[in-house]
């Protein structure tokens, strides 16, 4: 799931002082399940924005409104009449869903209200670790499971660098070095072969532009007719 | 083969010692260490934005030695601070000025210097810094374009012989060789013994060891001096890597009990 | 500080515990400052941060939530739900630039009725400390705007 926490509230109060009419939206997906931005958190955000705009004296109204996921059509057309009853949003899903939400509605002011963080895993409750960078080419069958471009801060993919100390990272004695996991992982399954492949250089390219991929089903109905 | 090349395969043992550029613009205090030592060691190593921290880059002071300095010049790169085009851009310029022995390594992360913000790179990792290189030298670049000449290189790579477990290090160690590390500097060690049972666990390397010994301060310069002899009338090691955690007086000293 | 200032204070409590000790406080006849409006839940678990901004809202100058004793809870951890809601709360309200000081936990048995009348001293010489909400202050200004007397 992507992970992400609200912004400071100081820096939400400032992007929305200037507006009247302020329509909180939350996502019912991976930030309500990260207690950042699901209909709980933007009522009580909501909540604050106003006991705060009344505080400094604003005629401000804040109302909220919260959708399956920000980052589908199908469920941001649901909030296609209240948008237009206010003066600016402010989005609480992740970094994708305030862009569509912004993309749908261009003459409106569209406002983050969280700062997207990682995509992680879900620990405890009310506690996230990240496990993916989405590089577009997964080494995880290679490296026992464990990511070795986000576990290690390094990204090395062909072993460890020097630092490690008692197997601990050397960024972070807290951490685990990514390799000592990897490797120790690689030996209980018995697949220590895997680590004399020579990972060659990543190939980027495609990392580095805005990503982009269609279904071969999509493709096969709709690119005919194009 | 590189003139340091020649100088391991012909001596048998080589000293080399550690300089960091200056964190500023004035070259002379270090060209003033490097004439002190410069002909008590068999080569200097130029390190590059030690521990993460900001200096002049590498480069500038590596080709001034080069032209001034009897002792043979070694070129750290680290990955932290390039990606693929800027690695193999320097590793021409050195080339070209006259550096041709390099120490490709992957470089302390930025959250342990004093730039903990900066984005770090590691756009390749050591061994594939080191293909890199390789290929170079062999007249073309990593997706196999031919260069127009090729640099004669000389590549070295770090070894942490006290890093526990050791069994991931030794994977890692394997793919530098493969991928043209011709000698290894280790890491500080922290005594004879370390490096001893480092060769018992590890096996033939198939290069030479170049052992780490630093003095951290005047006081530990004869401590370090002994480690040094021991490491060297016990066969350890086919060469010492002097260091002083950036203080002259101290390597200066350092070079002068353990130099040629 | 206004002299004639009496804080408004809202009490959410349950009525295992807390209640039926206010309730005895009442046969007791001990004495406490009567600034408290007492709203009486099943359990302080049913408490949530909406209903503590809430009350702020409506002008509370204080809000106390008051459940079982930890370990007594009538619905196991009803009590121990509203005590991290509670702080959750007051770090919301420090963030909006309110004291967290006007919103307090409390954990009172059944039994203890001077506890409670402590509480609701203690309560009320804090809020008087503090001087009235600025909330409230705000409302009975926009009341007084529209002619309505506070
Ligand atoms: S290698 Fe790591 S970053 Fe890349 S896709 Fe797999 S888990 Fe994600
Ligand atoms: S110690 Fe391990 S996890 Fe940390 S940077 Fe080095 S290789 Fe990566």
């Amino acid at each position: 799931m992507i992970v992400a926490e609200r912004k400071p509230f100081a820096e939400i109060a400032q992007a929305v002082a200037g507006y009247r009419r302020v329509l909180v939206v939350g996502c019912g997906t991976c930030v309500a399940v990260c207690l950042a931005g699901g209909e709980k958190e933007a009522g009580i955000l909501a909540a604050q924005l106003d006991l705060a705009g009344q505080l400094a004296g604003r005629q401000q109204r804040f109302a909220t409104a919260c959708v399956e996921r920000q980052c589908d059509r199908e469920f941001l057309s649901e909030l296609d009449a209240a948008a237009r009853e206010h003066d600016a949003l402010l989005s609480l899903a992740c970094g994708a869903g305030v862009q569509f939400l912004a993309e749908r509605h261009p003459t409106l002011p569209v406002l983050a209200g969280l700062n997207t963080t990682f995509i992680g895993v879900n620990q405890d409750v009310g506690r996230w670790d990240e496990r993916c960078r989405a590089c577009t080419d997964c080494l995880l069958s290679l490296t026992g499971g464990v990511c070795p471009v986000t576990m290690c801060p390094k990204g090395m993919v062909n072993g460890p660098c020097g630092g490690a100390v008692e197997g601990r990272c050397e960024t972070d004695p807290e951490r685990d070095c990514a390799w000592t996991v990897i490797h120790a992982r690689l030996s209980d399954s018995d697949r220590l072969a895997n680590l004399e492949v020579l990972v060659p250089p990543r190939d980027h390219s495609r990392a580095n532009l805005p990503g982009r991929q269609a279904h071969a089903a999509y493709l096969r109905r709709y690119s005919s007719h194009d | 083969m590189t003139s340091f090349a020649q100088a391991i395969k012909d001596k048998g043992f080589v000293v080399t010692a550690e300089l960091d550029p200056p964190r500023g613009v004035d070259l002379g205090p270090l060209m003033a260490l490097a004439g002190r030592i410069g002909a008590k060691v068999d080569a200097l190593v130029v390190s590059d934005n030690q521990g993460a921290n900001l200096r002049q880059a590498p480069w500038w002071a590596a080709h001034r030695l080069a032209e001034t300095i009897p002792a043979e010049v070694i070129l750290t790169l680290t990955c932290r601070d390039r990606n693929r085009l800027s690695l193999g851009g320097d590793i021409l310029a050195a080339a070209a000025s006259g550096v041709d022995n390099l120490l490709l390594v992957s470089g302390d992360f930025v959250s342990l210097g004093d730039h903990p913000q900066a984005k770090p790179v590691y756009d390749l990792d050591s061994v594939q810094a080191l293909m890199l290189a390789n290929g170079l030298a062999q007249g073309h670049d990593l997706n196999g374009q031919e260069l127009a000449g090729a640099p004669e290189l000389c590549l070295g790579a770090v070894l942490a012989p006290e890093a526990r477990p050791l069994a991931p290090q030794l994977v890692k160690l394997r793919k530098k060789r493969a991928a043209g590390a011709g000698f290894f500097i280790t890491r500080p060690l922290s005594g004879p013994d370390a490096l001893k049972t480092f060769l018992q666990e590890a096996g033939e390397l198939g290069a030479p060891i170049i052992a780490g010994v630093q003095a951290k301060n005047p006081e530990g310069v004869a401590a370090a001096a002994e480690m040094a002899k021991a490491i060297r009338a016990g066969g350890l090691a086919q060469g010492l890597h002097l260091s002083a955690s950036g203080d002259p007086e101290t390597l200066a000293s350092l070079v002068e009990a353990c130099g040629r | 500080m206004d002299a004639r200032y009496e804080p408004k204070i809202l009490a959410l409590i349950c009525t295992y515990c807390t209640y039926t000790a206010a309730d005895m406080a009442g046969s007791l006849r001990l004495q406490y400052p009567p600034n408290v409006r007492v709203v009486k839940l099943l359990c302080t678990g049913k408490v949530d941060v909406l209903h503590l901004l809430a009350a702020f809202k409506a002008g509370a100058d204080a809000v106390m939530v008051s459940g079982c004793e930890i370990g007594d809870c009538h619905f196991l951890e009803g009590n121990l739900r509203a005590k991290e809601r509670v702080a959750h709360a007051k770090e919301l309200i420090a963030e909006i630039g309110l004291e967290p000081e006007r919103l307090e936990m409390f954990h009172i048995g059944a039994s203890d009725a001077p506890q409670w009348a402590k509480a609701v001293e203690m309560m009320t010489r804090r809020a008087k400390e503090l001087g009235p909400s600025p909330l409230r202050k705000l409302e009975a200004a926009a009341l007084a705007a529209e002619g309505v007397a506070a």
